[in-house]
């Protein structure tokens, strides 16, 4: 070795030692803070509660129960749900990793058990699709049954919430303009009259060497919830004696009977019909039987809770001594990826929405709170003039960037939802947070000419409309009255949290609900009045 | 050599630096540690049963029956937890069903004889609905090699002290000069001899309050009380009849109000009963098929073809009109375009919740149907367009244009709709 070479070995050894020893200088915090602390160190917009979120959905997804343990590929496999009121998808407010259910997570079950079993995997729904009333939930409830077309739904029942919808909506929704037969099927509800060409009474399905008769009801509690002229109903148990003779007639080796109503209801029809060896029923609790229950004379009573979490599989055995049955209810988690069809329907729902925006409020169906004459909103900035401190702490915060979270939403990034009445009622200022409806002052829109600077959950949402209080302070307001608008504005902190509440409901903020969880919140954001 | 040591190591202490500052950022900006991400002492990992050794939970019960649990409130329930095994019994809480359900569970050792407490806290959500079950599950994972992981259930009934029969009262479609009048229940399920219930002059509403003040002057509300025949809800003890008449004079468009309702029980939570609706105008047409909104009629595909009689199609709709009784009015259609369709009133009349109602009947039979021109603009030439012109008669709402959509079929392609009964 030259005396070259033996520099080259020198310094190659000293680049090697320097970087022994920056690995060891450099990966010890990495070895103390190892796992999920020290990634989210790494991302610096995330704040505690989300780190915690995270990591529980880390460990949970890990130790998610195990489905279909045991299972023999079934001849058909029966896949019940209902009760979605309107949850096309989880809202991803806490995360989607965090949220069960969605429509886009169901089609792909439905389609693994296609695929994974060589079975028909056969959709059934109980009903109540949506929850309001009025023209997003008209749209909403269109583009639902799109996606019950697309995952080839089998019977889809009707809930008192769907048929409370403008009834011409409704019934080019359910009966549709194309060559396809409907979803629906109902025994004892009609759409301006029973038509069974329109709405069938019932269907019978050829899968797996055997037929399956399905039918559904609305119970007789359920429909006073309905009111008006053009749906008409026949009570329950005489509809039912009907289309029973006709099940029997055809000789079906399973029937299934869809129950909108309570559970009381579904066990007296289930028991006067035992004919139904399986019933399903929209009663019960939220959070449904992990097994079914079997009834006196036999049937299998199947609940589906609420707001489409879960979607329970029934698997059909045929043997020559009849059909047995496996039951699994499905935890709609982050297991099952986002099926793209049901992606598609959602994002020409949003996009309709959009569309019916950009024609006015009258088209949205929306009729703005007139606020003309009270105290109106002004944006955050202008009480930033001011409360400059406030103002700074606010801007750090995620109420600050609420609406942006909607334009690029940080999961399901594609689909933007600032059109959407339902997001947008808690992610800008100025709307009613429960009702879906803005104020007449309040945000209208990010464009130049719109109210862009009503963007994001600003300071008025809590503390109300700052109009006056600051055109007394910019004017020449006696005393008395810059004190009394002052206090209006004042909100305290021990009856804050029925403000907050508003928004970080137990559907859309969860971990707000929890024993101390107000004070954890509220240092994040925790700030003052004026500088 | 020394030399090169020390800048090596200099070097190294720098690049060192700045990777961990990279990760982790400085000690100020840091995110604390867990605790969890310590080893706790020499403490043995239990979780790893040796052979030959078994940690054995006995829960005293898996499920726990609470009766009843009223709306909004919150309940606690203990189970207990003894370790019948030779090993220390490890918990830790894998899932629950509902954040609303928390369980509270000691995550040391539990050594082989002692007993342990495991608490379920689960409070039901205002929206939920009094009389149906209620149900929620919490799932611990223990170290027990029989059953790694138990899940504990809370079950019973939800309770109202006061509930609506309908929470929410749907108006539906109402004409601008409309007064209609909806009513539902609002029972009391305070049992008789509860003192609660004890008040003088039986139950009622004691306070109505609006959400939205600029529309509260278009309802009325009023109630009546119900005799015990009427209450009609098992486990309901006293009751009044809620009626709510929608006056006219709201301005079109939808509307959302919320009305709440403060009973004379002392401690009951107050309930909300929801009126929607839209107001429409006063002459509209209502039927299968039609869209208000789009004032367009979809009568879907149409059979025709050239030289044959097509099936046609005909649709059954209804004509109504708001207007004083005796107003003499006599509404016609005035326009129906192309040649084949065909629209027309009546002749009956019949008078219901102060409308006039004459049943509309649009039919489409042209047997060379495929000769109407495609909609303009529709890449699908089979879809074509069509307009009904109705004067009604009524003083404002003179004219309802309609616009009708549908699409021709071949006439040599069999039916491929669906049997409406089976797949």
């Amino acid at each position: 070795m030259n005396g070259g070479q033996r520099r080259i070995g020198l310094a190659a050894a000293a680049a090697a030692f320097a970087l022994m020893i920056a690995a060891a200088v450099g990966w010890l915090p990495g070895v103390l803070a190892d796992g999920p602390t020290s990634q989210a160190a790494q991302d610096g917009e995330q704040s505690d509660a989300e780190k915690s979120d995270a990591e529980k959905s880390d460990a949970a997804s890990q130790r998610r129960e195990e489905l279909f343990v045991g299972w023999q590929p079934p001849s058909a496999a029966l896949v019940i749900s209902g009760m979605l009121e309107g949850h096309i998808e989880p809202c991803g407010c806490t995360g989607l990793a965090n949220q069960k259910g969605g429509l886009m997570r169901r089609h792909t079950l439905i389609k693994q058990i296609a695929a994974d079993w060589k079975c028909d995997a056969l959709p059934i729904d109980v009903g109540q699709s949506v929850k309001y009333t009025g023209r997003q939930a008209e749209i909403k409830f269109q583009r639902m049954v799109d996606a019950y077309r697309a995952m080839n739904y089998r019977a889809v029942a009707f809930g008192p919430a769907d048929l409370r919808l403008s009834a011409g909506e409704l019934y080019t929704a359910v009966v549709g303009a194309g060559d396809a037969p409907t979803p629906f099927v109902s025994a004892n509800v009609g759409l301006f009259a029973f038509d069974e060409s329109a709405l069938p009474s019932f269907r019978t399905i050829d899968s797996g060497g055997m037929k399956i008769g399905v039918t559904s009801v609305l119970a007789d509690s359920a429909r006073k919830e309905v009111m008006g002229d053009e749906i008409k109903f026949k009570p329950a148990a005489e509809a039912l004696a009907e289309v029973g003779k006709s099940l029997t007639a055809a000789k079906c080796d399973v029937q299934v009977l869809l129950v909108h109503g309570t559970m009381k209801e579904t066990e007296g029809l289930a028991a006067k019909f035992p004919q139904f060896g399986i019933v399903v029923t929209s009663g019960g609790a939220d959070e449904p039987l992990r097994r079914p229950k079997q009834l006196e004379h036999g049937s299998l009573l199947v609940e589906v809770g609420r707001k489409g979490i879960y979607a329970g599989v029934v698997g059909l055995y045929k043997s020559a001594a009849g059909v047995r049955f496996r039951y699994q209810l499905v935890p709609l988690d982050e297991r099952f990826a986002d099926s793209p069809e049901i992606v598609k329907v959602m994002a020409s729902y949003q996009q309709e929405l959009q569309n019916a925006w950009e024609m006015g409020f009258d088209a949205y169906g929306i009729k703005a709170i007139d606020d003309s004459g009270r105290r109106q909103f002004v944006g955050s900035q202008k009480c930033g003039d001011c409360h400059s401190e406030a103002f700074a702490v606010w801007e750090k915060t995620p109420h600050a960037h609420a609406t942006e979270s909607l334009v690029h939403p940080p999961e399901r990034s594609a689909i933007a939802r600032n059109f959407d009445a339902e997001c947008l009622s808690c992610h800008v200022t100025g709307w009613e947070p429960q009702k879906f409806v803005p104020y007449a002052s309040g945000f209208l829109g990010l464009g130049k000419k719109e109210t862009p600077h009503l963007a994001g959950s600003g300071c008025e949402n809590c503390h109300g409309p700052g109009s006056k209080h600051v055109a007394a302070e910019e004017g020449d307001a006696d005393d008395a009255t810059l004190k009394r608008l002052r206090a209006e504005m004042v909100l305290k902190l021990d009856t804050a949290e029925r403000t907050c509440i508003k928004c970080h409901d137990i559907e859309n903020s969860p971990d707000f609900h929890k024993a101390g969880a107000f004070e954890k919140y509220w240092k994040k954001v925790e700030h003052k009045g004026k500088d | 050599m020394w030399r090169i040591l020390i800048v090596a190591t200099l070097v190294g202490l720098g690049l060192g630096v700045a990777r961990a500052w990279w990760d982790v950022g400085s000690f100020d900006t840091a995110a604390p540690l867990r605790a969890f991400d310590f080893p706790v002492g020499d403490e043995p990992d239990y979780w790893q049963v040796p052979d030959g050794r078994r940690a054995k939970a006995k829960f005293d019960s898996l499920r726990f029956d609470f009766g009843k649990l009223e709306v909004g409130h919150t309940m606690r329930h203990v189970f207990r937890v003894t370790n019948e095994g030779d090993f220390p019994l490890m918990l830790a809480e894998r899932e629950s069903s509902c954040v609303c359900t928390a369980a509270e569970l000691s995550e040391r050792p539990i050594p082989p004889g002692e007993t342990a407490d495991v608490t379920l806290e689960w409070n039901a959500p205002a929206d939920a609905r009094p009389g149906e079950p209620y149900r929620q599950w919490a799932m611990i994972d223990t170290n027990d090699s029989d059953q790694a992981s138990v899940t504990l259930v809370v079950e019973g009934k939800l309770a109202a002290a006061v509930a609506a029969e309908s929470p929410v009262l749907a108006f539906g479609t109402v004409a601008g000069s409309q007064t209609k009048v909806l009513s539902t229940r609002v029972l009391s399920y305070r049992a008789a001899g509860d003192p609660a219930a004890a008040i003088a002059g039986g139950f009622s509403i004691a306070a109505t309050e609006f959400d939205d003040p600029a529309t509260a002057e278009f309802f009325d509300v009023r109630t009546e009380p119900l005799m015990a025949n009427e209450l009609g809800e098992p486990g309901a003890t006293a009751g009044v009849r809620l009626s709510v008449t929608l006056k006219p004079g709201l301005p079109a468009g939808p509307f959302h109000q919320t009305i709440r309702l403060r009973s004379n029980l002392a401690d009951a939570t107050p309930i909300a009963v929801s009126l929607v609706g839209e107001i429409g105008p006063d002459a509209f047409v209502s039927g299968p098929g039609y869209s208000r909104r789009t004032s367009t009629l979809n009568l879907g595909r149409v059979d025709a073809g050239r030289g044959t009689a097509g099936k046609g199609v005909e649709r059954r709709l209804t004509l109504v009109v708001f207007s004083p009784a005796d107003a003499a009015i006599a509404p016609r259609v005035v326009e129906s375009t192309p040649a084949g369709l065909q629209a027309e009133i009546g002749p009956e009349l019949s008078e219901r919740d102060g409308a006039l109602h004459w049943p509309l009947t649009v039919r489409f039979g042209l047997p060379d149907a495929e000769a109407v021109p495609a909609v303009p603009g529709s890449a699908d030439a089979t879809e074509k367009t069509g307009r009904i012109v109705l004067e009604t008669g009524h003083g404002t709402v003179k004219r309802i244009e309609m616009t009708v959509k549908f699409s021709v079929a071949a006439a040599s392609a069999k039916d491929a709709r669906p049997q409406p009964n089976g797949d």
